[in-house]
């Protein structure tokens, strides 16, 4: 076979694997709820006092609530936003591995904070978590 | 000082999302220093882990640039630009999956599917950013570190 016509061919195997991937995660993306929501949001701080708020919001993602209350701070990552302060403090893993985690309901975020859709009712914490 | 010079370089272009050129250079590498490539290669991890701390992508980090490197060190007699692209773009598309044995390991099946589903915009921005950057600078930055090294 050409070398051109090889690497036309990997070219569309290229082309079709970024459609494929991006027919994957369209389908199984989150449903992000319209409309207003209530949810809390706590942020539990390295002397464990913690920060209680309630809002009510029309954001479809948790990142752009925490990113226009100006309640956290952060940097686009490989992996979406890095949230290096909440509530003032900043959290500096190059220092004694601290960061901010983040739990919705009670679990674990599978995802940034970016990419955490909204939904009525949810309760967030961000816990200043060290190790 | 490659390995610090890739670290630099990411630092730098850190502020573009989603554009790096730590695959362009390890690329690079493989391609004009062949095996000794792991060097700057793991200089590069080891700033990485010494900044960042052993976390999630930087343990994928141990293994992941090794394996782009051996695919370049396979392909190094390719001349066309072009190819050089879609390999890098290959890299920067399934980087989220080569990342997920670390998620199994960590947090199971259910947490590297939901990870590497939710990074895949990520993924897509990383191999369009790593296609262009390859076909523009890989020929000359080859030409150049084969005149230095």
């Amino acid at each position: 076979m050409k070398k051109q016509t090889k690497l036309t061919l990997a070219a569309l195997a290229l082309l079709l694997l970024v459609g494929l991937l991006g027919g994957v995660y369209l389908l199984s993306r989150p449903d992000v709820a319209a409309g207003t929501k209530n949810i809390t949001v706590d942020i539990v701080h390295a002397d464990e006092s913690t920060k209680s708020l309630r809002f009510q919001t029309d954001k479809e993602f948790l990142g752009d609530l925490l990113l226009s209350e100006n309640l956290v701070t952060g940097e686009q990552g490989p992996f979406g936003l890095y949230i290096l302060s909440a509530d003032g403090e900043v959290a500096d893993y190059a220092v004694n591995k601290a960061y901010w985690a983040l739990t919705v309901n009670g679990e674990y975020a599978v995802q940034g904070a970016d990419a955490t859709p909204i939904a009525d009712g949810d309760a967030y914490r961000l816990v200043y978590t060290v190790g | 000082m490659l390995g610090a010079l890739t670290f630099a370089a990411k630092l730098v272009m850190a502020p573009l999302p989603n554009i790096e050129p730590v695959s362009l250079l390890v690329m690079l590498f493989a391609v004009t220093l062949g095996k000794k490539a792991l060097f700057p290669v793991y200089v590069y991890v080891l700033l990485e882990i010494s900044l960042f701390g052993l976390g999630l992508w930087t343990t994928a980090y141990l293994y992941i640039w090794a394996l782009l490197a051996l695919a370049a060190f396979l392909l190094r007699s390719m001349e066309s630009p072009l190819g050089w692209a879609i390999l890098s773009g290959l890299f920067g598309l399934l980087f989220g999956a080569l990342c997920t044995p670390v998620c199994l390991l960590t947090g199971g099946p259910a947490f590297a599917l939901s990870w590497w589903l939710s990074g895949i915009p990520f993924d897509l921005a990383h191999c369009a950013g790593n296609f262009a950057l390859t076909l523009v600078l890989f020929r000359p930055g080859r030409r150049l570190l084969s005149r230095l090294l």
